[in-house]
């Protein structure tokens, strides 16, 4: 009697772990996406340019091409570099410096009294967050703003301000 | 005292796991945290399974008064096969390699030697219980090599140490900090 509980037991206890790694590796599935694909999912969409690409997709497929190293992305920063080295079985490497530095998140406003409406940091805007038309107010949509900074030095009267991006609605990845 | 020692043996099963994990995910995993924790729970399912069927085989094989650790290694193939059976039907797409499955079996075998006690012939629920925390210790200890390397990769260390040496390091110290700890001199 007492074996047979014990293998009751067991058996629980087999199935229990057994389901856990199964839902586990469930999860692992290989993804079969192009690589430029896979390499673009991992870059930050921020579009800045700072990798001397002009944006995130354009970066990537040089990646994949090997043209371009994948240190080069200070939005991503270091767990971005990592996410790379993993996905193209590098080593990683700390972040090129003449490329910037990691920043925390960061979004861009512009101060109402000042903007003159000239239209030349929506033209900038790689990601069209800000609003407005020539000669009308411009404002920027915070949630669509990736902090990117192109649109500072466009304008011509100094109006626009980086503050700290706001916590997002969803903390975990 | 044998809670230290069962220590050091998990803290050298972690360290050789994660310098063979550092050449490449194993279980198909995108992160090395996530393939770390993968292959601990996969060692753990085999060993809890090798577990019973030695609990089984000893009552069988009674009369030939096997030592235990015998009958733990004879059980480590059948549980080896269960292992492989469950990783090919979650994992399709991934062959199990066999470098792969002789990771397992060595974690397996290695946890289930180092356990304290009398072995697995008398006592399944607590032999279990052992198993599953020795495992879960093992697992934390996986995860912690593989968080330590993962952070270091990526700082400004001298050429020389980059890699490998910084892992041996910082094992070393841990272990010593383990050690310390434990016997308080």
């Amino acid at each position: 009697m007492a074996l047979l509980a014990d293998l009751l037991l067991w058996l629980l206890l087999v199935l229990g772990l057994g389901l856990a790694l199964r839902a586990l590796l469930r999860r692992h599935r290989p993804d079969n996406r192009p690589l430029a694909d896979r390499i673009d999912a991992l870059l930050p969409q921020t579009q800045c340019g700072q990798c001397h690409y002009p944006g995130c997709r354009p970066y990537a497929e040089a990646i994949a091409k090997g043209e371009a190293d994948i240190h080069q992305c200070p939005p991503g920063g270091e767990a971005g570099i990592r996410a790379l080295a993993a996905l193209l079985g590098r080593e990683p490497k700390p972040l090129s410096p003449e490329h910037g530095v990691e920043k925390p998140a960061q979004v861009a406003r512009i101060r109402e009294t000042e903007c003159i409406g000239c239209f030349k940091c929506i033209a900038a805007c790689p990601v069209d967050a800000i609003l407005g038309a020539p000669k009308f107010l411009h404002v920027v949509i915070e949630d669509l703003c990736t902090g990117c900074e192109l649109c500072i030095a466009p304008c011509p009267v100094d109006c626009i301000e980086l503050r700290p991006a706001p916590l997002p609605l969803r903390l975990l990845p | 005292m044998p809670t230290t020692g069962l220590l050091l043996v998990l803290i050298g099963i972690a360290l050789a796991n994660r310098l063979l994990l550092r050449r490449g995910p194993l279980l198909g995993a995108r992160r090395p945290l996530q393939d770390g924790f993968a292959v601990a729970l996969a060692s753990v399912f085999t060993l809890i399974v090798a577990l019973g069927i030695a609990a089984l085989l000893g009552r069988a094989v009674q009369a030939l008064a096997w030592p235990s650790p015998v009958v733990l290694l004879l059980a480590i193939v059948p549980a080896l096969l269960a292992t492989r059976l469950l990783l090919r039907r979650s994992l399709p797409g991934i062959p199990s390699s066999p470098r792969l499955l002789a990771l397992l079996a060595g974690n397996a075998s290695a946890i289930g030697m180092a356990l304290p006690g009398p072995g697995a012939l008398e006592g399944l629920p607590m032999s279990l219980l052992q198993g599953l925390a020795a495992g879960i210790g093992f697992g934390v200890l996986l995860l912690m090599f593989t968080v330590h390397d993962e952070r270091l990769a990526t700082t400004a260390v001298p050429a020389a140490l980059r890699g490998t040496p910084l892992l041996l390091l910082g094992a070393t110290v841990l272990a010593l900090a383990v050690l310390l700890g434990l016997r308080g001199h």
